[in-house]
């Protein structure tokens, strides 16, 4: 069997001293070596090596790996956790046997996430649903949010900035972002116009393939990007702004012709500044870190330093912000039992900071926030962090 | 020897099904710790509590299968290495912060809690436990009481056992048995004291009471530069010399600051020969007057560059890549190997040059991060295991250098254990007597020897130490 | 060869072993003796055939003032060792009740401790090596002369406290300290026992906690600091006690009544403990740690009490010294654990011949 996109370099750099295990939500949930970052490169490194065969029951510990980077976070020793695991799932791919599960989520990830007019229309079908009430025919291992009109860019592409223009900048629209979650978009780009950046919404834009390559199809990523990069060849601009931070880390990650220019919402802003808050918000806040923002881009301080800056915002941290809450891409879809036990330990931890809002930057932790927070039968709400940031300005008077 | 369906069917009806893992290819992936020693247990069990954990250990002994207790698998002397086979017996399920009382100053953790966890619950008291070893974020207490585990602030504060009130254990009979409880005083022989430390050879810990401290209202981080290990070393012995004892005094090298700087990004001068990290901590008038003599003190042995921490964040970060350094070492070299001797502090500066003679000889790189106050070594010898041969030269090299802190009166392990590492150079300390002593402890304990086998005790049937050993006569009249 | 009665005074070591071999083989019931400070502690026995007295072990075998490590014979004195000490401005925090004359093996087998012990702990926390003779006639160590080492079994937990039940302790040893920077004693009176026990928790709640407090029946509070110049004397005048001289410490460690006993509970239980003693008692306590010393009259019945409360709270009351009935009456150390089988059996692993004490210690 060829492990050939897993490169021993890599995987040779664990030093196996286990400083990540703890930081591994599987692990802490089974506390087991197999469901651990260590026990998981020792599993490929060794099918890469060959000493162990390749099985489909071990390649269930592979399965079990949210993708969510914390490990990578904690590691002294620099392992690229990220780049192993993807390639660890590709290599995989092509040596398990096809399992109908997978191979549906793929196949229907490819074809939705690729086509945004298809993402649209299945958008509108939920909402017919949700309006009539028949949930149930599209229920999953979360539920989805109730929806609204999608977020679509203005005429022309263009918002202009408020007041002085002092940059430029392209705004990711991505695919599942503006169907699911339009509000965060608007808050994120009235966030943009009022730090002085004109907002421009590269027209023909897809999906990133963030969703594609964590699920171990590397190829119809690639696909994805050319068709992005040449969008965004001809066009001059300052930063990629992403508020999606599933989005931001495949971008930082896998465009290398935009090196240095993807910066995630909360890192843009912290870097241009935003003008002094005008409204005062008595909040108790708790935040969550997105594991793509915190452990794939290090972003951890921009967000918390925004949040503290707001009149009246008080930030309460839990005790683990930087532990996944078991959403990770499609994962809760895929891993219904595993997610929900992680998603408990994460509500253990939430609830008891008694927030009247939780805040993250990812629709995908916003969503399985969501759901464990109306099991748990608690009023806390759930936002992305832009909205909570647009409470610190009064809505411009009609 | 594989264990019998038998036997495995009956650990799964104590355990449960999904608690018990005996797929070979599974076994594989439980058959090391942080050491570079393997073996394959025959099975690995999940506790779910201590009555789970008796009946285990009554099966194994039924049975004479090996036990061998398994926190989170941070040991760096073997210690969780199922060298014989039988049960790993997995604590990590036993995670439980079971009571923290912070009128007593106490808490009451089962054995999986992890190390920062348990200072993490303690903090919202004003609380904080003691012992840290750099592991903190992944070991558990269990593995820590086992072990003796230190910690760069156990220079003030002591080590494990210090901070052990009591606990709960099984012993190789399946009994379970509460040893001491919170008194200062206790009646009758301090089992808890003889089993704490006993790397698992003796009993499974299946709770621990530790005391809590009040958090220092001050803290001071001071990160000072060298032009030498020698000079640091000497600043080191001068701290102490002038009646100091910092919360914590720990040396790095410079292959060690390059390494650590490429992660953790701390503000480490990279050019230094080695760089000192001193805490002090109380109240701010005793740290204020701590740190200006201690920066004397420094600054007349050559110390430069002293930079002490003015923010909790910029102090966690000179932490952070302390704690995060033989990990770090990673990107020099994939693989580490290491013995924690103990010098006393004024032979620091000849035991460092003899480390890196040796690593010279060897022709392998060996970086040096470690408790200086304590004189406590941790010499890495980095090599790559990819390379053929190598691993028989990191071994000689580090028996070499273990060798040379016994012949400078020091001590095989300063908080790692001996596990299977180091147990074939007890003789060196120790007499035949001495070790006839011990183990009789065992023989008391265990009489059927199922409790970790093959750890602290030299095996000869294993591993010989390559250096000869010394007669306990010669030893004893150094010593006494 | 050991004939009984007898009184050894053996020169060295291998002398301790062999005269100790010597006993168990003849089966002779051996006492050792070191300063025979705490020789009323324990149950009565009859006489022992055999005493070892270690009093001519008593050299310092080495100081290395640079390591902060001594090492000595178990028959030296606390007050010779301390004065060795402080000629290197060094100090072992040991400050035992009914001093002067203990030796450091008597000391370390009786498990006696004194008021340093609440910053310092006691020597279980600072002891880092032992070498013990042993009824077979070995001689065995443990641990070693660094300040830090897990290699082996910590042995010396085995022997302190075990009142010379498992070996006789011929060499030990210790972490010592630094002499303080600045060391400050105050103290306090007070008309009862409330407004005592709010006074030390005033001080005990202090930033920088005294290293020794000390509460006595009478009202009184004796507090000592230890450290910089300036946190002492900013805690001092926190305190507004009023100060007095360091030999007050020395005139408490004399106290040794003729009959006592040692009560130890968790220390947040400490109240209830002394508010239960009988109003007339007399006592003094360490708040901070959790013991306290009581100067017991004959009776039975008021000592049951108290050492029922004390077991009630998770401690125990240990007779320091007390005539024969009474420790016939109640027993010297109490409810014995529920590991006592374990202890009996390694107290028959050591000592086959149960010629060590017998009939003295808890094993």
């Amino acid at each position: 069997m060829a492990f050939d996109l897993l490169k021993d370099d890599d995987l040779a750099t664990c030093v196996h001293c286990g400083l990540c295990l703890d930081a591994c939500p599987t692990f802490r949930v089974t506390g087991l070596e197999t469901e651990s970052p260590r026990g998981r490169i020792q599993l490929m490194t060794e099918w890469k090596r060959g000493s162990l065969p390749f099985t489909e029951e071990q390649a269930r510990h592979i399965d079990l790996c949210l993708g969510c980077r914390t490990c990578e976070a904690v590691c002294p020793s620099g392992v690229p956790y990220g780049r192993i695991i993807e390639a660890g799932r590709a290599d995989m791919e092509r040596a398990r046997r096809p399992a109908t599960k997978r191979w549906l989520a793929r196949t229907a990830l490819r074809q939705l996430v690729s086509h945004p007019t298809r993402l649209r229309a299945f958008g509108a079908m939920t909402r017919m649903a949700q309006t009539v009430g028949v949930t149930g025919a599209v229920r999953s291992g979360r539920q989805l949010p109730r929806l609204r009109a999608p977020f679509r860019a203005p005429q022309g592409d263009v918002a202009p900035a408020i007041g002085e223009r002092r940059h430029r900048v392209a705004f990711l629209v991505g695919c599942v972002m503006p169907i699911l979650y339009p509000q965060s978009h608007e808050a994120a780009v009235r966030l943009l116009q009022l730090a002085g950046c004109e907002v421009w919404f590269p027209p023909g834009e897809r999906c990133c393939g963030a969703l594609l390559a964590h699920n171990g199809d590397l190829d119809g990523a690639a696909l994805l990007r050319d068709a992005n990069t040449s969008v965004y060849a001809g066009e001059q601009f300052d930063a990629l702004v992403v508020d999606s931070a599933g989005c931001g880390a495949h971008l930082k990650d896998f465009y290398p012709e935009l090196k240095g220019r993807v910066k995630d919402l909360t890192e843009w802003l912290a870097e241009v500044g935003l003008p002094p808050a005008n409204n005062e918000v008595k909040l108790r806040v708790t935040y969550q870190d997105a594991c793509h923002l915190a452990h794939a881009q290090r972003i951890r301080k921009q967000p918390r330093d925004l949040i503290r800056a707001m009149p009246g915002v008080e930030l309460v941290e839990m005790r683990h912000p930087e532990i996944c809450c078991g959403a990770a891409g499609l994962y809760s879809t895929l891993e219904p039992s595993m997610s929900a036990r992680i998603l408990k330990e994460k509500m253990d931890d939430m609830l008891g900071t008694r927030a009247e809002i939780v805040v993250t930057a990812n629709p995908g932790c916003q969503m399985q926030l969501a759901t464990g927070i109306r099991s748990r039968g608690s009023n806390m709400n759930v936002e992305h962090v832009a909205e909570l940031l647009l409470r610190a300005y009064s809505a411009p008077s009609p | 020897m594989s264990m019998q369906p038998q036997v495995v069917a009956e650990l799964r009806s104590v355990v449960g099904r999904d608690h018990v893992i005996d797929g070979a290819n599974d076994l594989r992936i439980f058959a090391r710790d942080a050491s570079i020693e393997g073996a394959m247990p025959d099975a690995v069990v999940l506790p779910a509590n201590s009555a789970e954990v008796a009946a285990v250990v009554r099966l194994a002994a039924k049975h004479r299968v090996p036990v061998v207790p398994r926190g989170a698998g941070t040991g760096l002397s073997g210690g969780a290495v199922t060298i014989r086979g039988g049960i790993a017996l997995q604590m990590t399920r036993m995670r439980r912060i079971l009571e923290i009382d912070p009128v007593g100053q106490t808490a009451l953790v089962e054995p999986g809690v992890v190390n920062q966890e348990l200072s993490l619950a303690a903090a919202s008291h004003g609380l904080f436990y003691a012992p840290d070893p750099s592991s903190q974020k992944a070991c558990t207490i269990g593995g820590n009481a086992a072990e003796n585990s230190g910690g760069p602030h156990c220079l003030y504060y002591g080590v494990t056992t210090n901070h052990v009130l009591g606990m709960e254990v099984v012993f190789a009979d399946g009994s379970v048995h509460w040893v001491s409880g919170d008194t200062p005083d206790r009646i009758g022989l301090d089992l808890c004291g003889i089993l704490v430390g006993s790397e698992g050879t003796l009993c499974t810990i299946t709770k621990v009471k530790v005391r809590l401290l009040r958090q220092p209202p001050t803290v001071a981080t001071m990160l000072a530069a060298f032009p030498t290990v020698e000079s640091a070393s000497h600043a080191v012995s001068a701290v102490i010399a002038r009646g100091i004892v910092p919360a914590a005094l720990e040396m790095m090298d410079q292959v060690t600051v390059g390494a650590v700087e490429a992660h953790y990004h701390a503000g480490y001068p990279t050019d230094a020969g080695a760089v000192l990290l001193v805490e002090v901590d109380g109240i701010a008038e005793s740290t204020r007057e701590l740190m200006s003599a201690i920066r004397e003190v420094l600054a007349a042995n050559e110390g430069y560059a002293m930079r002490e921490a003015k923010t909790p964040a910029e102090r966690e970060l000179l932490w952070a890549g302390r704690k995060g350094a033989i990990g770090a070492l990673g990107r020099i070299k994939p693989n580490y190997y290491l013995h924690d001797g103990v010098v006393p502090r004024t032979k620091l500066p000849q035991i460092l040059s003899a480390v890196g003679e040796i690593g010279e000889h060897y022709k392998l790189p060996v970086a040096n991060v470690f408790h200086a106050g304590d004189g406590n070594l941790h010499p890495n010898i980095l090599f790559d295991l990819r390379d053929h041969g190598v691993l028989d030269q990191v071994e000689s090299a580090g028996e070499e250098m273990l060798r040379a802190v016994i012949e400078f009166g020091g001590a095989l392990s300063g908080e790692h254990g001996i596990g299977l590492e180091k147990s074939a150079f007890m003789p060196w300390v120790f007499s035949p007597d001495d070790l006839y002593v011990m183990h009789q402890v065992k023989d008391v304990l265990d009489p059927d020897g199922i409790m970790n086998p093959g750890k602290v005790f030299p095996d000869p049937d294993r591993k010989r130490a390559r250096l000869a050993g010394r007669t306990g006569l010669a030893i004893e009249a150094k010593w006494w | 060869m050991v004939k009984a009665p007898a009184v050894e005074r053996p020169g060295s070591a291998e002398e301790v072993a062999t005269r100790l071999r010597e006993a168990a083989e003849a089966r002779l019931a051996v006492t050792p003796v070191g300063g025979g400070r705490a020789s009323g502690m324990g149950d009565s026995t009859d006489p022992c055939d055999v005493e070892i007295r270690t009093s001519r072990l008593d050299r310092v075998l080495e100081h290395s003032q640079a390591d902060m490590v001594v090492s000595v014979e178990a028959g030296i004195t606390v007050e010779a060792l301390q004065a060795a000490l402080l000629k290197k401005g060094q100090f072992l925090p040991l400050d035992p009740f009914n001093s002067p004359g203990h030796t450091i093996g008597g000391l370390l087998a009786s498990g006696w401790t004194g008021p340093l012990r609440m910053r310092f702990g006691s020597p279980r926390d600072f002891l880092i090596g032992i070498r013990v003779a042993l009824p077979d006639g070995r001689l065995a160590s443990a641990g070693g002369r660094v300040v830090k080492n897990v290699s082996g079994y910590d042995m010396m937990k085995l022997h302190l406290g075990a009142l010379g039940s498992l070996g006789v302790i011929v060499a030990a040893s210790f972490k010592v300290f630094p002499t303080p920077l600045h060391d400050v004693t105050v103290e306090s009176s007070h008309a009862s026992l409330e407004e005592g026990l709010a006074a030390s928790d005033k001080a005990l709640g202090l930033p920088l906690a005294p290293s020794a407090l000390e509460l006595f029946s009478s009202g009184r509070v004796l507090a000592r600091f230890l450290g910089s110049r300036d946190a002492v004397e900013r805690m001092v005048g926190e305190l507004g006690w009023s100060k007095t001289d360091a030999s007050a410490w020395t005139q408490h460690s004399r106290r040794g009544p003729e009959n006592w006993a040692r009560i130890a509970v968790p220390r947040h239980k400490l109240r209830p403990t002394l508010l239960g003693l009988p109003l007339d008692a007399e006592w003094w306590a360490s708040p901070g740690v959790g013991v306290v010393h009581w100067t017991v009259a004959n009776d039975p019945e008021r000592v049951r009490d108290a050492r029922s409360a004390a077991e009630a709270a998770g401690g125990s009351l240990v007779l320091m010294a007390a005539p024969a009935e009474l420790k016939r009456a109640i027993g010297a150390w109490g409810t014995p654990p529920p590991t006592l089988a374990l202890m009996q059996r390694l107290k028959a692993a050591f000592d086959p011949q149960h010629v060590l004490n017998p009939g003295r210690f808890v094993v």
